[in-house]
């Protein structure tokens, strides 16, 4: 049993589009920042990382992890992990009900690990790479992750489709201006929703990532929203003025006076004593 | 000497002459003496630089959220409604705003109002700043809400009343013209470090082929009391 999940899993990383190819060499020395999604329904687990095939109490990365929760960035060195998900309470000696062998997280990566099923109800671990390129002034950035017992997908935003043939465990992304989307999902090419619609805060400056998780199967589909801040940009310039103000007509007033009545002076001066 | 006599006539005339040119220069000094210096206080030094971020350091433990969306939407503080500056007779309501598509911020049209970057700090945020900006003066309606900024001096208190009718006292630390080129947009426009107000309209040269100005006079305040 503990074999074949793992297999699941290791396939799962391994055909991932975005299974964390990216070149990492030059931050490997930096830590990556790792947040774990709880995607499987009905089982509240401990999660822990490894450098090695056995997974101790103090390699706990969390404990009593509830279904549709998200975890806080954990820091975590650059470098291969193992991730082994248990029953809440079980013994770390003992066989895992998810591990996914040899995780490549990249030094200055930002990651998020879901815990979810895969298209076909088994339970699998998913490292996503998360976009956290800084997004425009104004703009939000929204990220859609297919992590559910469910076959293709479309996402509707306001009752259209954004997203189409989303499959798990793939994802869809696009800059937004910010705002709150009336986000659903669909089973492709339909516009029925099968999750949703709910409102989703798009917010400014931010990546706003939805799992879509559960099983279709099981009726338990539903949406999970990560959020990364930090990624705004300032806007270009502060344009405040299509005119000019009325001017300043005092220097001009007073220096023509003051230039007026010397050259008055002068003259009758001259005057003066010529007439002496 | 009679004042029949021509001479006297036009020596008491040169004199009075002299008295006015005298009085024009004086008034002329006086005038430029208190012209706003082309920088107050700090200028915008006053500025903080924008904290580092910190890194964090290795932690296992993480901590675990509800993720559904209705626990993830966040609620924002009260955005800023009303702005006066009494030393300067500056009166103005206040609306959030957000950017032009050329990624500018938006500035409303109205002379008496100013905009708030709606995507930075509330007055009550305790990191981050609020900015503020306005046209000095617009071809439609003249001068505007904030046109009297350039004479903002160090000290001067600034109000800011927000949605819940809580006001925010300040006091200027610092006033600069800047061309727009190198506006510091993103430490007036800063997100982290001390909770500032930031005021911001245009000065400098207005080049009408551009509609615009060459400048941005960039006002600085602290929170007080």
């Amino acid at each position: 049993m503990r074999r074949a999940l793992a297999l699941t899993a290791a396939t799962a990383v391994a055909t991932l589009p975005l299974a964390l190819a990216g070149p990492a060499t030059a931050a490997e020395s930096d830590d990556a920042s790792v947040v774990v999604v709880h995607a499987v329904p009905d089982l509240t687990v401990d999660v822990y990382g490894s450098a090695d095939e056995e997974y101790t109490a103090d390699e706990a990365l969390l404990t009593d992890f509830e279904p549709g929760t998200v975890t806080d960035p954990v820091s975590l060195p650059g470098g291969t992990y193992n991730l082994a998900v248990f029953p809440a309470g079980d013994d770390p000696s003992g066989d895992p009900a998810i591990e996914a062998t040899g995780v490549e997280v990249p030094g200055g990566a930002n990651i998020s690990v879901a815990a979810h099923l895969d298209e076909g109800g088994t339970p699998t671990l998913t490292p996503f790479v998360n976009d956290v390129e800084p997004t425009a002034a104004g703009e939000g950035r929204l990220v859609v992750r297919h992590t559910a017992a469910a076959p293709a997908v479309d996402v509707l935003a306001g009752g259209d489709p954004v997203f189409t043939g989303l499959t798990n465990p793939n994802e869809e992304q696009a800059d937004l201006p910010a705002g709150t989307v009336s986000a659903a999902v669909a089973l492709e090419g339909t516009t029925d929703p099968v999750i949703g619609p709910a409102d989703v805060d798009v917010a400014e400056g931010a990546a706003t990532i939805v799992y879509a998780w559960g099983s279709a199967e099981d009726e338990n589909l539903a949406l999970a929203v990560q959020t990364i801040d930090g990624l705004h940009s300032s806007p270009s310039g502060v344009p405040s003025g299509t005119a000019a103000l009325p001017a300043d007509t005092t220097p001009v007033l007073l220096g023509g006076i003051a230039l007026l009545a010397a050259v008055a002076a002068l003259g009758m001066g001259a005057r003066a004593r010529s007439r002496a | 000497m009679s004042s029949s006599d021509p001479s006297s006539r036009w020596r008491h005339g040169a004199l009075a002459a002299a008295v006015v040119a005298l009085l024009a220069t004086g008034g002329l000094a006086s005038w430029a003496a208190t012209r706003p210096a082309p920088v107050a206080g700090d200028g915008v030094a006053a500025l903080s630089e924008p904290a580092a971020t910190p890194t964090p350091r290795p932690s296992v433990r993480a901590v675990a959220r509800p993720a559904d969306p209705e626990s993830v939407a966040r609620s924002r503080g009260a955005a800023p409604t009303a702005l006066s500056i009494p030393d300067l007779g500056v009166e103005a309501d206040v609306r959030g705003v957000g950017v032009e598509a050329d990624g500018s911020m938006t500035i409303p049209a109205e002379p008496t109002s100013v905009g708030w970057y709606r995507f930075g700090a509330v007055p009550a945020d305790p990191a981050g700043h609020t900015v503020i900006a306005g046209h000095v003066a617009t071809r439609e309606d003249g001068p505007g809400a904030l046109a009297p900024l350039l004479g903002a001096e160090e000290g001067m208190r600034v109000e800011v009343v927000d949605a819940d009718g809580t006001a925010h006292a300040y006091e200027v630390v610092g006033r600069e013209s800047i061309r727009k080129q190198s506006l510091p947009v993103d430490r007036i426009f800063a997100r982290d470090g001390d909770p500032l107000l930031v005021l911001v309209t245009c000065g400098g040269e207005y080049v009408p082929e551009l509609r615009a100005h060459t400048d941005n006079v960039v006002v600085t305040a602290r929170p007080i009391g």
